[in-house]
């Protein structure tokens, strides 16, 4: 029930915001910017800064995955599939894994001190903290 | 249809399915990458070598088959530190017949510290670790005149760590190996001596690497040395010619990007010293050592700027490679006299101009046009301008998965 109550609100929602939340865990105290949250979604930095370790979660390609991209890790989604395969193939790292909608990056982020997502701004609910909207 | 282009696709369908099953376990990780790309040059006779290593050849017909190819990589996670990680290609240039070009395992021992054992790229020039990626960098390929060593993978040890220099996110890389090629291809076709086979052994190679990353730019410095035998099988006539070389690489490569614009610049110095060269009389099987040693160094350059306009990225690109070489009396030490009409030490020589556009097509898939003009500027007298010009044009499309 709590997540249909979740999806519709996010379709209700969806037309008015376009605004990109990143999301850690209410016990998360860290400040995070657009650096150090690059950082974390480019494999460069693995722990946030008061040193946990730093889970970071992405969504599948669209909405607010492109919007994300653009606006906080300034790159196209080919510009990015391009350096994650750089690492891939030369065994270097792998890229954030992809949960399949806002409400399991909600439920994600929300049950774990370690994980790091992004959500449309409307989708946010007090279960989660927001470090910063782009 | 050529058998081993079926074979090839056999294996590639059956390692398709069976790791489909095997994906079905959360722990196995199947990924790939591959380009459907074609050429030619556009003067009857020119032949231009895009691929130096694999011998990838354009001549003035059309072909698929020089750059064209598949490959496959699986990735098992053993234990939460432990994984294991193969790839199996397929090159149009040497029939589609699959081979592994790289397996390992990696132990991740701590946040910053890697540890890889098995057959890996060697982590020569800036983009020698993932040169068959297509789709990670802009160009066709990395330019071909500088991607020129006949060795690129070898079976070894590497240690990797990560750290931070203030804002900056740095890398130091160890590794250490060798690679034992018994018919080395790119020897045997364009430099044979007129060799049946050639054996091109590369030991106790030991290096490192060193990177650092900005927000706008990344730097890379790469050195190692290795100690190495080439062995020139004349079947026929039952005598080898061996050769001994010390060779020590260098580089200093890096990226600048400024709003749409990017630059790629990698400079790199190599020199060898040939300790022995010799072949052995075929009546008393004895070896005669030849009277001279010879010093040569390999400079080479590249400078690329690519401007992204939206998914189109347009790019420009200039390399130029160099071989020189000054040969002494191994007894006294002294300078041998030049070659006649030879007024410097040049011995191969090229530049290379780019041009071309890569447009993303889609965010797994890139499509490329790009035309080339190789100028051989080798020391004509001795023949060291068998590359010979040419002006080439390929089309390609890379793609991952």
């Amino acid at each position: 029930m709590k997540n249909l109550i979740l999806v519709t609100s996010l379709l209700i929602s969806a037309a008015a915001s376009a605004e990109v939340a990143v999301i850690v865990h209410p016990s998360n105290a860290n400040a995070l910017d657009k650096t150090a949250i690059t950082r974390i979604y480019t494999g460069k930095a693995k722990s946030f800064p008061d040193g946990k370790q730093a889970v970071p979660v992405n969504q599948a390609d669209g909405g607010t995955t492109d919007e994300f991209n653009k606006s906080v890790l300034n790159k196209s989604t080919s510009q990015l599939r391009a350096y994650w395969s750089k690492l891939i193939f030369t065994g270097k790292g792998a890229p954030p894994k992809v949960v399949s909608s806002e409400a399991e990056v909600i439920e994600l982020v929300s049950s774990n001190p370690n994980i790091i997502g992004y959500v449309d701004s409307a989708s946010v609910n007090d279960s989660v903290k927001v470090v910063a909207k782009f | 249809m050529n058998k081993s282009l079926i074979l090839g696709s056999l294996l590639a369908t059956s390692l398709l399915s069976s790791s489909t099953a095997l994906a079905a376990m959360d722990n196995i990780d199947i990924s790939g990458f591959g380009s459907i790309v074609a050429g030619q040059t556009l003067s009857s006779g020119d032949v231009f070598t895009a691929d130096w290593h694999d011998v990838g050849q354009y001549e003035d017909g059309l072909s698929f088959k020089p750059e064209s190819m598949l490959a496959i990589q699986a990735r098992s996670q053993l234990t939460d530190k432990l994984s294991f990680t193969a790839l199996l290609s397929a090159k149009g240039t040497d029939d589609f017949e699959p081979e592994f070009d790289w397996y390992y395992l990696t132990y991740q021992a701590s946040d910053n510290l890697t540890l890889m054992a098995g057959r890996r790229a060697i982590p020569m020039y800036y983009f020698s670790e993932f040169i068959e990626v297509g789709f990670a960098y802009p160009w066709v390929r990395p330019p071909a005149n500088l991607y020129w060593w006949q060795i690129q993978y070898f079976n070894g040890l590497h240690a990797s760590y990560d750290f931070t220099l203030g804002d900056y996110s740095s890398n130091i890389t160890a590794f250490y190996g060798n690679e034992r090629d018994d018919d080395n291809k790119e020897i045997g076709v364009l430099y044979s001596r007129g060799a049946d086979r050639i054996r091109e052994y590369w030991e106790e190679i030991t290096g490192f690497t060193w990177s650092l990353s900005g927000d706008i730019f990344d730097l890379r410095f790469m050195h190692f040395s290795t100690a190495t035998e080439r062995t020139y099988i004349y079947e026929s006539l039952g005598t080898n010619g061996l050769r001994d070389r010390d060779i020590d690489f260098y580089g200093l490569g890096g990226s600048l990007t400024l709003d749409n614009l990017a630059m790629f610049f990698d400079y790199n110095y190599v020199s060898s010293n040939i300790v022995g060269e010799f072949s052995l009389d075929p009546v008393t099987n004895m070896a005669r050592q030849a009277r001279v040693n010879n010093d040569d160094i390999f400079p080479t350059v590249l400078l690329t700027a690519t401007y992204t306009i939206g998914d189109y990225v347009p790019y420009i690109s200039y390399s130029k490679a160099d071989h020189r070489q000054r040969q002494f009396d191994i007894n006294s030490g002294n300078i041998l006299p030049r070659a006649p009409g030879q007024d410097s030490d040049d011995y191969e020589q090229h530049e290379l101009y780019s041009l071309g556009i890569r447009y993303n097509y889609t965010p797994n898939v890139a499509i490329k046009f790009q035309f080339d003009m190789f100028k051989d500027q080798g020391f004509a007298p001795q023949g060291w301008n068998f590359h010979g010009d040419s002006e080439t044009i390929t089309a390609g499309l890379d793609f991952v998965f």
